[in-house]
């Protein structure tokens, strides 16, 4: 199983957890597991149309998705896929 | 760890000789604003505008650490240009003096290009914009607004323990802009306000200075041969004690590039 690195925003989702277990073959995979364990934060990552939300990055190890195979990156057990959203917070 | 942040071996000496020669303009003076100014200060800026139109409140003594009780009810921009000064007091005879100037205004979207246009005309030193707001869609704008004016901005944000600084340069081609990372703004249903989710306050110092170091570093950067920290992300996750180094390929169809490439499609030739 891969470790998935869960941000801040998403961990009222994982019990408060920052990095859980989490099987699948590849992206697409994991995050439907994801969801399967941790209801509610899959809708947070994706959208209605099942593409990464906007304001949301996912990297394997070191390298964005986006520049690899998106969704169908194959991911391995040792792997740590990070979920990294744009943190656009402040403090006025 | 600023000599590694900014990429410059230089010794202090030389660092604060070359952050002294742009103009900074810091978007925000609260949490992050704060230590982001003081940490231009420490790098040796001498000229620096501030912008924001929020009065210093009680509650925000504790992390908005230029500002001590008596400025309660005061304009934030008043008060910091205050502290700053007197703390620079004691090189009063060094040159160039020490030079903030303050705008005491609410930035909203619409606006930017005009204000942003207004503020650096004719300014011959480089512009480096620290964007230290708390609203996800202006910190957006604001960075769409300084790619369209050719201004190096440095981006930043935090949520719990977590914070993200970037370095942007939009006359560097080969480095990414915040949009080619992130490309759009959480919407403010998934945004979470820092009211509900909090901040550890020593997370935006750790950030605002950040942010001040990278905008030295863009700054010095048109010095030959000097490094620069364009396109790097540094995403803080301090509840481990850990920074990690995003430094995202441009995306090919990111508009916000695409756009700044029409915009100055002839300065860009001049610049080769
Ligand atoms: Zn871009």
């Amino acid at each position: 199983m891969a470790t998935v690195r869960i941000p801040t925003p998403l961990r009222k989702y994982t019990e408060g957890k920052d990095e859980v277990a989490v099987s699948g073959a590849n992206i697409r995979e994991l995050l439907d597991n994801l969801e399967g364990s941790y209801a509610g934060i899959g809708e947070r990552i994706r959208d209605d149309k099942g593409a990464v939300r906007r304001f949301v990055n996912i990297f394997v190890a070191d390298e964005d998705i986006r520049f690899l195979e998106g969704l169908d990156t194959p991911v391995k057990d040792a792997d740590e896929v990070s979920i990294i959203p744009a943190i656009a917070g402040g403090l006025g | 760890m600023h000599a590694s942040l900014a990429g410059a071996r230089s010794t202090g000496a030389t660092a604060r000789a070359s952050g002294s020669s742009a103009q900074f303009l810091v978007i925000g003076a609260g949490g992050l604003g704060c230590p982001a100014l003081l940490g231009l200060l420490a790098g040796g800026a001498r000229r620096i505008t501030i912008v924001d139109d929020d009065l210093v409140d009680l509650s925000n003594l504790p992390r908005q650490v230029l500002f001590s009780a008596a400025d309660v009810g005061t304009h934030k921009v008043d008060a910091a240009r205050h502290a700053l000064l007197g703390r620079s007091r004691i090189e009063a005879d060094a040159s160039p003096a020490m030079a903030i100037t303050t705008v005491r205004q609410r930035l909203v979207p619409e606006e930017l290009d005009v204000i942003l246009n207004e503020l650096t005309t004719g300014a011959s030193r480089p512009w480096v914009v620290l964007e230290c707001s708390d609203s996800p869609a202006l910190k957006f704008a604001v960075h769409d607004a300084c790619l369209r004016a050719r201004l190096r901005v440095v981006m930043g944000g935090v949520v719990g323990w977590h914070g993200q600084a970037m370095a942007i340069d939009p006359r560097q081609r080969d480095a990414a802009c915040y949009r080619c990372l992130f490309e759009g703004p959480p919407p403010p249903e998934l945004a979470p306000a820092c009211a509900s989710v909090g901040v550890a306050g020593p997370v935006a110092g750790a950030v605002g200075h950040a942010m001040a170091t990278l905008a030295v570093s863009l700054a010095n950067a048109d010095a030959p041969h000097a490094p620069s920290p364009a396109g790097v992300c540094l995403h803080f996750d301090l509840l481990h004690g850990s920074v990690r180094r995003l430094a995202p390929k441009p995306r090919p169809n990111c508009v916000t590039c695409s756009t700044a490439v029409e915009l100055h499609a002839n300065t860009q030739a001049q610049d080769r």
